[in-house]
């Protein structure tokens, strides 16, 4: 949903410059766009103990996701911005159902399900004076590497981004830029800059941007149907990312980043871990048809109880789009934590593929399959393969 | 290793002058612009219309021509700048009324405002005539300081207040005959800013507050065309409007060489309305048509629908001295033809880096003509504005910036590749040979998007000079290919 938006911007801002000879419509335009989308998702999973049928618990959740955009009136009306200004909006929310929800135990260490409301995409986006120098304010995804997908919408592979594995929340709060830097048509380069809170409202995989959530289970008194806020509190953290490469609509973008932060660790969410990477990624893409995507960082974790690792992600992803009306995806990842003081190392390892079947752009229908090894998460091994439903409605940038 | 460094500063001492030579002889090449002129300035002449000339398109400022002396720019010189820029010599234009006010535009790319001949072979002579015969050229703009306002000591409060509002200049090469040029001055107002924006139509602030027609020496702009079209002789310049059209007439149209690749497929489309068979009433599109109607030039009177506009005498005015239009020179055309066009074909192209572009053919069984729009890359478009095509390939447009860099999967006209330059031809369906549009009456096309879901496509075919819509269609297109286009946006966003 994201990259809709995204693209919007990109949309209403060389659209209306560049190709041919444009005018602005005399009849004003709506400005303002609703949009829901109802994510099915489940299937078979082995987590060790035999193939079960569970809705989903990996990736994207079980779903309801409201969306509205919104164009800045103000702007249209100058037809142009003078210094800076608002250009857009987005408020993204949705309803997830976790079948196992941490927060949500019972009293036997048992989790249980539980309905969460989720903050998504959340942020204001502004214009400047010179093209392509944007910024927005708000919950936005994490700039940890571009790599788009072909087929965006919830897609199940981006749960093996180095986002979401790497740092743990896919979106972050905070300030997000963009500008070129280099113009010259030889060797362009374009930066994107990010300071945010370093996860401030991310509380575990399951749960990110969980700011309240209802128990689905009678024997828990205390949250069934009850409201309940989720851990929000404020660890002191942050996060700083520099990203520098070729432009986005490249056909080849290679590109460097930094990162240097303070996160809530997702493995011990009472705690912090200080961080910082160096990496690289290289997106190729053959018209529309294929992208391949492969991305490397490594840097060093520093840990509140003392630990210290030095630590790699790799991130290889191929997405292929066909006979009009089907996806082929395939992501990989890998990582690998070396305790640089007690001489030991953890390994996880992840694979996900999906086939996708196009209805139409408001209804798709996707098999996700996956295998993981997580050496992070007690040595365990999953793999299982869900079905996936798409139905979105209403307008949408 | 020693020697070898040896070599090298050799080498370097022996190519170093000729290199300096190569940049001069381009200084020079430029330079030779004005060597006719004393001290390197073309110094001309310009005229304004005057307060009650109703075909300026847009709005005027209430200090557009309220005084003879003030904000009326009769002046202009031209001269080259004291730095190259981007390895061409930038020109300093400047623009000065009777009581000394000037507005400076320095570092113009003046190459900008030279028609660029597309084609090759006999398919350069309509190329010429469609280019040649446009209004195109480069804007300024006032919150990127891309022009100076320099006042006169002499000018009053009020003027000097409404020289502060002005924002954007334009400099156009018109669409008369060859060297005419025109300057448009624009001026914000925001007095009624807050009911404007409240308004369900579109009129921004915008407010026309000097307007003046100048014509550059024909020499220069030979010299200027020469740079910019070496392999075209400059002569081309000499044939006249009738001479070109007629030389065009036979000329074969080769599509082939202009899609730059093949047709891949023709798209599964649905029309879901042609307008004169739905009748749909004609409104304005955009707000030149409103003011035009306004003033009286399109649409007054009577309601007009797709379906009585094709029965209906247009009014066309033609030019006269100096580049103005006067009414009684009115020359009135029909373009009935429109009424048996009731069909459109979208293809997909097959290019080497997308099979998204395509080539929309507007037509029908018992039409003589075809409209042929082709390298149109529908994901760029979005619902909120018309993306108007001009006859010829890639003609130019009004709005180029005179600093610009191509940034996206959107291209500066002047800097399109080849394979992807958009074309228009009005062609005979039985030959494929050129049509003049002007004579039978059409002059652009719109394209745009019925709304945000992007998947109807809106064509509207604009009549010649007073360009009132007098033909539309809306085809939805395969939701596959809808899909297609959207991850062109996401995988090829900015």
């Amino acid at each position: 949903m994201r990259k809709y938006i995204i693209l919007s911007i990109a949309a209403i801002t060389f659209s209306l410059n560049l190709i041919s000879q444009t005018s602005i419509k005399f009849k004003k335009q709506p400005t303002s766009f609703f949009y829901s989308q109802l994510n099915l998702h489940g299937g078979f999973i082995d987590e060790g103990n035999g193939y079960e049928f569970k809705p989903a618990a990996k990736g994207i959740r079980n779903r309801l996701s409201l969306l509205g955009f919104f164009r800045s009136g103000k702007t249209l009306q100058k037809g142009y911005i003078q210094k800076t200004g608002i250009r857009n909006a987005c408020v993204a929310i949705s309803i997830d159902y976790e079948p196992s929800y941490f927060l949500n135990t019972k009293e036997d260490g048992t989790r249980t399900s539980a309905f969460q409301l989720r903050l998504m995409d959340n942020w204001i986006g502004f214009g400047t004076k010179k093209r392509r120098v944007n910024f927005w304010l708000g919950n936005r995804r994490v700039e940890y590497g571009h790599n788009p997908r072909i087929d965006a919408e919830s897609n199940f592979m981006n749960r093996n981004s180095l986002q979401v594995r790497d740092l743990g929340f896919w979106w972050d709060l905070g300030w997000f830029f963009k500008a070129p830097l280099v113009k010259n048509p030889e060797k362009r380069l374009d930066i994107t800059l990010q300071l945010s809170s370093g996860g401030w409202l991310f509380n575990g995989n399951p749960s990110q941007g969980t700011i309240m959530f209802l128990g689905s289970d009678k024997e828990i008194k205390d949250t069934y149907m009850s409201p309940t806020f989720g851990n929000m509190r404020y660890n002191n953290t942050f996060l700083s990312i520099a990203h520098i490469g070729s432009p986005t609509y490249s056909k080849s973008e290679l590109s460097g980043f930094v990162i240097i932060g303070n996160i809530r660790d997702q493995y011990n969410l009472d705690s912090t871990v200080f961080l910082n990477r160096i990496g690289i990624e290289n997106i190729y893409k053959f018209g529309e048809k294929i992208k391949i995507g492969n991305q490397f960082s490594t840097g060093t974790n520093h840990y509140q109880d003392g630990r210290n690792m030095l630590t790699a992600h790799l991130n290889n992803s191929f997405d292929w789009y066909f006979a009009k009306k089907f996806v082929l995806s395939i992501c990989q990842y890998s990582a690998i934590f070396h305790d640089y003081n007690n001489k030991t190392n953890i390994i996880d390892y992840s694979i996900v593929g999906g086939l996708g079947y196009i209805i139409n752009q408001n209804l798709k229908l996707r098999i996700n399959m996956f295998y993981d090894k997580e050496q992070h998460w007690n040595s365990r091994t999953h793999n299982g393969a869900y079905l996936q439903l798409i139905a979105g409605f209403g307008k949408r940038p | 290793m020693k020697s070898s460094k040896i070599t090298l500063l050799f080498i370097t001492i022996l190519i170093t002058p000729f290199s300096l030579f190569g940049n001069l002889n381009e200084k020079d090449k430029w330079k030779n612009l004005f060597k006719n002129y004393p001290d390197n300035k073309i110094v001309i002449e310009a005229f304004c219309p005057g307060l009650d000339y109703k075909y300026d398109v847009g709005e005027k400022d209430a200090f557009y021509h309220k005084d003879e002396n003030q904000l009326v720019f009769n002046k202009v010189t031209i001269e080259p700048c004291q730095n190259m820029f981007r390895d061409l010599l930038g020109l300093k234009i400047t623009f000065e009324d009777n009581v000394g006010n000037k507005i400076i535009t320095d570092k113009t790319n003046i190459l900008k405002l030279a028609p660029k001949i597309e084609c090759k072979g006999e398919m350069s002579i309509p190329e010429m005539l469609s280019e040649e015969y446009n209004r195109f050229g480069i804007q300024f703009r006032g919150w990127r300081n891309e022009f100076e306002i320099i006042k006169s000591p002499n000018i009053s409060p009020e003027y000097s207040e409404a020289m502060d509002r002005i924002y954007r200049i334009q400099l156009v090469n018109n669409c008369l005959e060859p060297t005419k040029w025109e300057v448009v001055i624009d001026a914000e107002d925001y007095s009624d800013f807050k009911k404007r924006r409240k308004s369900e139509n579109q009129l921004n602030q915008r407010r026309i507050i000097a307007h003046s027609w100048f014509n550059v020496p024909m020499d220069f702009y030979k010299a200027l065309f020469s740079i910019k079209n070496p392999e075209f002789q400059s002569s081309l310049i000499d044939l006249s409007y009738d001479e070109m059209s007629s030389r065009s007439e036979n000329v074969t149209i080769d599509f082939e060489s202009l899609r730059g690749g093949s047709i891949e497929e023709e798209l599964k489309t649905e029309i879901i309305e042609i307008g004169h068979q739905s009748e749909r009433p004609i409104i304005p599109l955009d707000p030149e048509e409103y003011y035009k109607k306004q003033f009286g030039l399109i649409l007054h009177e009577k309601q007009y629908n797709y379906k009585n506009i094709l029965d209906t005498e247009l009014p066309l005015t033609r030019f006269q001295d100096r580049g103005f239009y006067k009414s009684e020179n009115a020359d009135p055309f029909y373009v009935q033809w429109l009424k048996h066009i009731d069909d459109v074909k979208i293809n997909r192209l097959k290019k080497k880096d997308s099979n998204l572009y395509t080539e929309i053919r507007i037509g029908g069984e018992y039409s003589p003509y075809e409209i042929v729009l082709g390298n149109v890359d529908l994901a760029l478009m979005n619902e909120q504005i018309l993306c108007g095509f001009l006859f010829g390939v890639n003609t130019y447009i009004t709005n180029i910036r005179n600093k610009s860099t191509p940034h996206s999967m959107g291209y500066d006209p002047t800097q399109y590749p080849d394979e992807k330059k958009p074309y228009l031809y009005l062609i005979d369906k039985k030959t494929g040979t050129w049509l003049n549009n002007q004579y039978k009456g059409v002059e652009k096309v719109y394209v745009s998007y019925d709304d945000i879901d992007r998947d109807i496509v809106t064509i509207h075919v604009l009549s010649y000079e007073r360009i009132v819509p007098v033909w539309m269609a809306r085809v939805k297109l395969p939701s596959d290919f809808v899909e297609q286009l959207r991850v062109r946006r996401r995988l090829f966003n900015y």
